[in-house]
């Protein structure tokens, strides 16, 4: 199928087009303060919230990663993203607790959470630090790939940095316009592009391939029967398939632009609606994806890199170049609409938890101007990540769960443990930011074992032995916990 | 004498027991499952259907929790 540079720029401009109207739509209601343009006042209905946290949670790296997943290395990629799924038996413990005391004490931000709870500005300055680091170079990887889909599918006609450009400009603009609200809403038609097209085309693919599911899984077993099986045809040895799983089964109260999702909700039923609608989603998606990528092994058997089973399943003459042109803006969705929640929380974070951790004494407009200031920075920072094509920016994207996992003691600490400490906090985060980022570099894995795996272990016994040798800030600790225990119970949840 | 809601934060605690207990069974299940007993069934109700199976299960009783949840 050669798509015509055209017909591709033809389907991107209508996608700008329309969700740029959605992002100034939603302008309309926005109101003054930090609260309102980072987390929407707190007002976001369910069906929205659910569509932002599945299109936010969900980047380009579903069609594109996970469908090389499934094409290299078999079923173990069905595995690996339903166990991430999974943890949203983390969110049904955090969800309300996070929800709660947002509202509560006014978070704005997750760091800000974890600094007010064990008292101490560092606490929030390593937590964004660490966001910063990990967070810039995947949004980068993101960029690239969106660059890279567009160059192929208009046969060179879009050249690379014009992909980055248009990648970066609509993402920094939608955030921009409206914070979260933009943010939300342009999140929600892409969601919708995403399922609506990923499973439109599987359907097709199957019964137009192979006649319908019953020749696709027959053909499946007869010619990639290792492919049904773990550790299938080598990839996902035990080893890799815990190294990749912990520290995704983490992602949604370690990644601040997931967690940071918690605090938008208007009530525990918006709340609640999310959790619902997010797992419908996301397990739809995924299986999707992963017999999109089957459908790839079947159908281009011979392709020397896994990650582009995607492009050149739609590229194969039975996709209609319609469906090819729609399933670009849906791979485009995916990780602009990942790019833009990124870029919003991050600038939060470096507005509140930076900014005015710095200047104490700043009034709430400043601090809101510095974060929308920060926006096109963190955009243009990225795009240039992306251009220059470090070796170092993929290795840190590939870092970047594993690296944000490092947060998670001090994150369930917070709520949990009330001997947890700040200097036990920082220690944690540093000792195991450092370690991660360090063993993916140098790539040195001890006992074949992932740096997540080795950084979690470091990281958990750092933050207890230290905060069992520091003194904790128990009047916080008790108000703060006390004040949940007793809600939870009010709220009915666990 | 208890008021209710010491009792009833005491049910709670139970009940948060017992769904860590049973997370932590389904997570061990994810794991050894298909490296163990489906590693040598190469068809698709092997580890395929089993990550279906396993994933309903898990969504399921991660509704249970969140239905419950009020204003």
């Amino acid at each position: 199928m050669q798509i015509h540079t055209v017909y591709t720029l033809l389907a991107v401009i209508i996608w700008i087009i329309v969700g740029t109207l959605i992002a100034v739509v939603a302008r309309k209601g926005l109101g003054k303060g930090l609260s309102e343009y980072f987390i929407a006042n707190r007002k976001i209905g369910g069906f929205v919230s659910a569509l932002t946290y599945s299109a936010t949670t969900y980047s380009a790296f579903m069609m594109i990663g996970l469908a090389g997943f499934a094409y290299k290395g078999g079923v173990g990629a069905l595995g690996f993203e339903l166990t991430y799924l999974a943890g949203l038996m983390l969110v049904v413990f955090f969800g309300p607790r996070f929800w709660l005391v947002g509202k509560k004490f006014g978070y704005v931000t997750p760091s800000q959470l974890l600094s007010d709870r064990y008292q101490n500005k560092g606490v929030a300055f390593i937590a964004a630090l660490l966001c910063l680091i990990f967070l810039i170079p995947y949004s980068a990887v993101q960029l690239m790939g969106v660059a890279y889909l567009m160059e192929v599918l208009s046969s060179g006609g879009i050249p690379f940095i014009v992909g980055l450009l248009v990648a970066i400009i609509i993402a920094i603009v939608w955030a921009w316009i409206a914070g979260m609200r933009s943010v939300a809403w342009t999140d929600s038609l892409q969601a919708l592009v995403m399922i609506i097209t990923a499973t439109t085309i599987t359907f097709f693919v199957i019964y137009k391939g192979f006649g319908g599911f019953g020749g696709f899984f027959n053909k499946l077993e007869l010619n990639y029967s290792q492919w049904l099986t773990l550790p299938g045809p080598g990839f996902f040895s035990f080893k890799v398939y815990l190294g990749l799983t912990l520290p995704w089964f983490f992602f949604s109260i370690s990644n601040p632009q997931v967690s940071q999702r918690l605090f938008i909700p208007k009530s525990m039923r918006a709340l609640k609606q999310m959790c619902g609608g997010f797992l419908i989603f996301g397990f739809v998606y995924t299986v999707i994806t992963v017999l999109w990528g089957f459908s790839a092994r079947l159908l281009c058997p011979d392709l020397s890199v896994a990650d582009k089973a995607s492009p050149a399943l739609l590229a194969l003459p039975l996709v209609p170049t319609v469906l090819g042109l729609i399933a670009m803006v849906a791979i485009m969705a995916a990780a602009i609409s990942t790019i833009d929640s990124i870029m919003l929380s991050l600038s939060s974070i470096f507005a509140k938890d930076i900014y005015q951790n710095v200047k104490t004494e700043v009034k709430e407009e400043r601090v809101l101007w510095v974060g929308k200031f920060i926006i096109p920075v963190i955009g243009v920072t990225a795009f240039f990540f992306a251009r220059a094509r470090f070796g170092l920016i993929s290795t840190l994207s590939v870092a970047s769960s594993a690296g944000l996992l490092m947060m998670v003691p001090t994150i369930i600490g917070a709520f949990l443990w009330r001997r947890g400490t700040a200097a036990g906090a920082i220690a944690s985060m540093t000792v195991g930011a450092i370690i991660t980022a360090t063993m993916y570099i140098t790539k040195w894995y001890p006992l074949g074992h992932w740096p997540g795996v080795w950084g979690g272990i470091m990281c958990s016994l750092v933050f207890i032995g230290v905060s069992l040798l520091t003194r904790p800030p128990r009047k916080r600790a008790e108000e703060f916990i006390d004040y949940l225990d007793k809600t939870l119970v009010e709220k009915n949840a666990l | 004498m208890p008021t209710p809601t010491i009792e009833k934060r005491r049910k709670f605690s139970k009940m948060r027991r017992g769904y860590l207990l049973w997370f932590l069974i389904l997570l061990g299940l994810d794991y050894i499952v298909p490296y163990t007993l489906l590693k040598n069934v190469p068809r698709i109700y092997g580890s395929f259907l089993f990550y279906i199976i396993w994933s309903l299960i898990t969504i399921v009783s991660i509704f249970a929790i969140f239905i419950r949840w009020r204003d």
